[in-house]
């Protein structure tokens, strides 16, 4: 059984389908890539995942668990978590406490408030920004804010995590700092849940192929709201339609 | 001996902070008003401060902090006022049952008047939360025969005789809602509140249940709005139409944002300056009082955006660049660290070394 099953997702936005009939899977801990032109569907499509909008068909299995209908807040409860692609972080608040927001939002199994406080500061340890714990995010830049996204997602213990253009607006240096996270926290995971219950998979969106493919697993191609291709990167790159569609001639 | 010493240690180090030290000194005086101003007059004066300073409270807590903006904020003071009067006159019951059986009546309004939160935000939320006591007060005239109608409600009972016991009750009362806001602005329900305020999607998107926490934020506006609403009417003894006026909606986003809007000491102070303030206005300059007030309050917006006791406190406590702890802005050195208290002294040892 794999962690999310898809099932004929479809959204209508009036008279425009934005995403019509997907379906894929994503297995346990594993990372999959989510291509396309702009306006493809691929932020509606997690924005479904996620509970944010609601789907006129289809069905979203999480862990076995029908989740379709869930609300936002639900859906996080069961284990997915994403980030936004505009950073939509609390700005009046200190960055610790946008974080320890996420990791008390919600009464967990024998967790009191000294182990929330310590989830905070432990995943701001992990992306990197400890030290930036104080200041209001108001004041952070677009790169850190991005991380204190990643941050504020990890705090809640996601089985599913998901990136909605993690590197937008960010310069090489910074990219790579990021993709080295996201490389880090699979790591991570495959070391801290050898076994099969456990573990942390990744849908990634983002239009900088050349730094995606080298952490994907799976890339799915999204294009007019339809499924595309689904595969490993290497098949993805070489089907014709989708050079066609989105990558061109030149390639990556 | 050793438990004096403890609190003598701790109080030591609470009055070390200029802020708290300012507010120990605000609560002693106000203990110690009636011993020396002892007339009538004061004296009702002090008591409606202490009331309303829990009115603009409860609203600050539902719109300062959880940033559901409620204009209509009379509502809950109103329906408890109304409730606890109608109780006491028409069925007798003793201002100690009819004053917690109003503010019962406005826990029940916040709930039902955040139902629209869960759908509007922002200035409609405003606007509609602004037509609820107008609504009210339309249904209270329609049944005028129960609720005393444009005339209101008379000869509601005292809850005390002596003014003075009056002013401590209201005292008290004020001091315990003003430090269960404390507590509640301090744990995880007061960080949720300002988070939803933030940015309602980010707080769902973390895992909070946003339903659950702007009616929590509402239902805890409407009991101490009640609480004041019910302690009104059993001490001007008169509850009419009024009371679910706009003119009385607004007062406690004035006081509010005169004291500074999500602080917990914001509203109070700002309503233990305005209150006074307008009351000798109208002595002095009868019809033009409002005119005096309201370019006070003009100034305040512009030159103290974040209300008046941000502003003072900021002129009275500096944080040590190295430490963090609040000092005196005169002293020169951190009283923890040691440390030079101006920036321009730090690069003086930043060049020296």
């Amino acid at each position: 059984m794999n962690l999310l099953e898809v099932k004929g997702l479809t959204k209508r936005f009036g008279g425009i389908v934005a995403v019509n009939s997907a379906s894929f899977d994503v297995g346990k801990n594993e990372v999959v890539g989510l291509i396309g032109p702009n306006g493809a569907g691929k932020s509606t499509l997690v924005q479904l995942l996620m509970g944010i909008i609601k789907s006129d068909s289809g069905e979203v299995r999480f862990n076995g668990k029908d989740i379709t209908r869930l609300k936002a807040w639900q859906v996080v409860r069961q284990g997915v978590a994403g980030t936004f692609q505009c950073t939509k972080p609390f700005l009046r608040l200190p960055v610790f406490a946008n974080v320890l927001v996420a990791s008390s939002a919600w009464k967990k199994p024998g967790q009191n408030g000294e182990a929330s406080m310590g989830k905070a500061m432990s995943v701001l340890k992990k992306v990197g920004i400890p030290h930036l714990a104080k200041l209001p995010a108001s004041q952070l830049s677009h790169g850190d804010l991005k991380r204190l996204e990643i941050a504020r997602s990890l705090a809640t213990d996601p089985r599913l995590l998901i990136l909605d253009e993690p590197f937008g607006g960010l310069n090489y240096n910074e990219i790579e700092l990021l993709s080295d996270l996201v490389k880090k926290l699979r790591k991570q995971s495959e070391e801290d849940h050898p076994t099969e219950n456990s573990g942390l998979s990744m849908i990634i969106i983002e239009h900088k192929l050349s730094e995606l493919m080298k952490i994907v697993d799976k890339v799915i191609v999204l294009n007019y709201g339809e499924i595309l291709a689904f595969g490993t990167p290497e098949e993805v790159t070489k089907n014709e339609a989708v050079i066609n569609a989105y990558i061109g001639e030149e390639g990556i | 001996m050793l438990l004096a010493q403890k609190y003598g240690q701790k109080l030591k180090k609470a009055i070390s902070i200029p802020s708290q030290l300012l507010l120990l000194i605000g609560v002693i005086s106000f203990i110690l008003i009636p011993v020396f101003f002892n007339d009538p007059h004061t004296l009702r004066l002090l008591i409606m401060m202490n009331i309303m300073a829990m009115f603009a409270s409860s609203w600050n807590l539902v719109s300062g902090y959880a940033g559901q903006l409620v204009l209509g904020h009379s509502l809950f003071f109103g329906v408890s006022a109304y409730v606890s009067a109608m109780l006491n006159t028409n069925l007798d019951w003793s201002p100690v049952a009819s004053i917690p059986a109003g503010t019962l009546a406005a826990v029940v309004t916040g709930l039902v008047a955040g139902y629209p939160a869960l759908r509007l935000k922002g200035i409609y939320l405003g606007l509609t939360t602004l037509a609820m006591p107008v609504v009210l007060s339309g249904i209270v005239i329609v049944f005028s025969d129960i609720t005393g109608g444009e005339m209101g409600i008379v000869g509601v009972s005292l809850l005390s005789r002596s003014r003075i016991a009056f002013y401590y009750i209201t005292l008290l009362i004020l001091a315990l809602t003003v430090f269960a806001i404390y507590k509640i602005t301090r744990s995880k329900t007061g960080l949720i509140f300002q988070a939803i305020r933030e940015n309602e999607m980010t707080a769902q998107a973390s895992g909070v249940n946003t339903t659950y926490y702007k009616l929590l934020a509402f239902s805890l506006s409407g009991l101490f709005a009640g609480l004041a609403g019910g302690l009104y009417a059993h001490f001007i003894r008169v509850v009419g139409p009024s009371v679910l006026s706009f003119g009385f909606s607004f007062e406690p986003i004035i006081w509010s944002s005169f004291g500074g809007v999500a602080t917990v000491m914001g509203p109070v102070v700002g309503v233990f300056i305005l209150v006074p303030v307008i009351e000798e206005l109208r002595a002095v300059l009868g019809e033009n009082a409002s005119l005096v007030y309201y370019i006070i309050l003009g100034v305040v917006v512009i030159f103290a955006p974040g209300g008046v006791m941000r502003w003072f406190v900021n002129r009275i406590e500096k944080k040590c660049p190295q430490c963090e702890t609040a000092n005196f802005s005169f002293r020169r050195h951190c009283r923890n660290c040691k440390s030079r208290m101006k920036i321009n002294g730090v690069l003086e040892e930043v060049k020296q070394s």
